[in-house]
Parts: structure tokens; C-alpha cells; sequence
């Protein structure tokens, strides 16, 4: 399956009847489920970057649009609203780095983005702990 | 001991008193009720805003950072929102944003949010948000679970 691009988001929520709600920074858009669940999402694509990176795009997924992957592209194949069965459990996930938690793998840990790319939440956690439970003199010994 | 419990002030009195209402609120911690209807029916309570802060520092902005593609986005997964950017300071201001407008547009529409099963259970997290002045606000975003890092501030 190919990348997906804010413009299939935009192709989801047109197919999915979504509201575009108003167009501020982000074009944002809206739905209400039959159950009340309020829905929302926001087209923000990066400076020359259309393409919605894997981790986000589920996020949006599972969070934001509250379908599978299948449903998605099935909706914007057929130009009808996904069936959405049921809102789909979240799939299992290893959860990412909060903001908190990078901000201090960033600050103490002097970590790359690609380093802190590649951990979960738990192993930033692991890895922050270690960290600070370990002496100044035995952290500039290192 | 009976002490009775401080009665609530009449618009016209708080306005009068308003100086020494505030004081009450701010300075003896005491939350001023104001009433303006006979049998109460409309009311606003005046509370110091760093009682408030302590009072709702439970309810907390979770957030998950994505970095890939040569870019940051990150997650609130408990409000649905997300925000990008090429830098991780980029895509935090842009989350902050987002979350912003959503508060504005969530006490805008209370009454259509509060009916939904999904969001009526942000009424207090964007409370605390409201109520954190604006220079503060993205410190929200970068608090850690309590005790999750041992030397977290």
C-alpha cells in the first residue's frame, strides 16, 4: 500500500461526509458519529512534506478518524462513508516518547533524533532513570 | 464547631466590593460565590487561579512524539489532536495552537460538547489549560507522568 498523503486525508473526511469546519492555520474537519462521539482532524502538512509519516498516520487512525487502515482506503476507493462496524480497538502499539520525555533525552542525554526516533515510551523512561540515578561524577566519567 | 459558611455576594455587591472580593479569593484562599438571580439560579465563583492550577494539576496532556520523514509530529491522543512541524519546537507551538483553538471552540459549544461520550470528559483538563497563563501553557505539554522520571522537573 502506498504512502499516505494529506491529500488522501482531505480525499477520507470528503468521502466520510466530515465538515470542514473552518480553515485557520490547518484546515480542520469534524464529524459526529450516530453514538455522539465528535470526531475531529486537521490537515497540517509540513513545509514541502505532503506525505504523513507512518506513526502519525495511524495516530490519525486510530484516534482521530477511528477506523482501520482497510476502511480508509476502502472509503476513498469508492467515494462512500467507511462502515465503521464499530469504533475498531486500538490496535496494539508500543506507545512513543511523550514531549516531556523527549525535551529531557534531548537535554540530558544529548540524544539524535534518529536515536530517540527509535524508542518507545518505556525505553525513554528506562534510559531517563538510568540516567539520573547514577552520580554527576560517574555520569562525566563516561 | 458551627462556623456558617460565607454567604454569596449580589452582583451589586461584588462590584462595589470588588477590590476586597478579589483579596478574599486571592489572598485568604476563600472562594467568593456571586449570585445575581433571587434563589440563586445564576452564579459565578471567583478562585484564586494558583488554587485552581493545584486543585486540577490531576489532569494532565499525555502526549506521544512522532519523528520521522525528517519531521516532528506529536500526539494528544486524549483529545484527538496532533500537531507537526520540521523542528520538535515547531510541531510543540503547532500543537499548542491546535490545542488552543480546540478550548475556544470546546467552552463556545459547551452545551453540543458536554452531550458527547467521547469529550465531555475535557471540560476540566481545558479548564486547567484556560486557567494557565499563555506563557505557561506549553509547559503543559512537556510535564512527565508523576514519578515516571526520577529527576523529572
Amino acid at each position: 500500500m502506498r504512502a499516505p498523503t494529506w491529500g488522501d486525508l482531505v480525499a477520507f473526511c470528503k468521502a466520510d461526509r466530515w465538515d470542514q469546519e473552518r480553515a485557520t492555520k490547518h484546515a480542520i474537519y469534524k464529524k459526529v458519529l450516530a453514538d455522539g462521539t465528535a470526531l475531529q482532524t486537521e490537515v497540517s502538512p509540513g513545509k514541502g512534506a505532503d506525505n504523513i509519516g507512518a506513526g502519525l498516520f495511524h495516530f490519525i487512525l486510530r484516534v482521530e478518524l477511528k477506523v482501520s487502515e482497510d476502511e480508509f482506503w476502502q472509503a476513498i476507493r469508492s467515494g462512500e462513508p467507511a462502515s465503521r462496524p464499530a469504533h475498531p480497538a486500538p490496535p496494539p502499539v508500543s506507545r512513543k516518547p511523550s514531549a516531556g520525555l523527549v525535551f529531557q533525552l534531548r537535554k540530558h542525554l544529548h540524544l539524535t533524533d534518529v536515536e530517540i526516533s527509535r524508542l518507545s515510551k518505556d525505553e525513554a523512561v528506562e534510559m531517563l532513570n538510568e540516567h539520573f540515578s547514577t552520580s554527576p561524577e560517574d555520569r562525566r566519567a563516561d | 464547631m458551627n462556623k456558617r459558611q460565607q454567604p454569596a455576594m449580589g452582583y451589586a455587591d461584588a462590584k462595589a466590593g470588588f477590590s476586597a472580593m478579589v483579596r478574599r479569593a486571592t489572598q485568604e484562599h476563600s472562594p467568593v460565590v456571586i449570585e445575581r438571580q433571587r434563589g440563586g439560579q445564576e452564579g459565578v465563583v471567583v478562585v484564586d487561579r494558583d488554587d485552581l492550577a493545584e486543585a486540577l494539576r490531576e489532569h494532565r496532556f499525555e502526549t506521544e512524539v512522532f519523528i520521522e520523514g525528517g519531521g516532528y509530529s506529536i500526539g494528544l491522543e486524549e483529545f484527538g489532536l496532533h500537531g507537526t512541524g520540521s523542528t520538535f519546537e515547531e510541531a510543540l507551538a503547532d500543537l499548542l495552537d491546535a490545542l488552543r483553538a480546540y478550548a475556544d471552540d470546546y467552552f463556545a459549544q459547551l452545551e453540543f460538547y458536554r452531550r458527547t461520550p467521547n469529550r465531555a470528559k475535557h471540560y476540566l483538563p481545558l479548564l486547567r489549560f484556560r486557567a494557565t497563563p499563555a506563557d505557561k501553557q506549553l509547559d503543559l505539554l512537556l510535564e512527565t507522568e508523576p514519578g515516571q522520571v526520577a529527576a523529572a522537573s
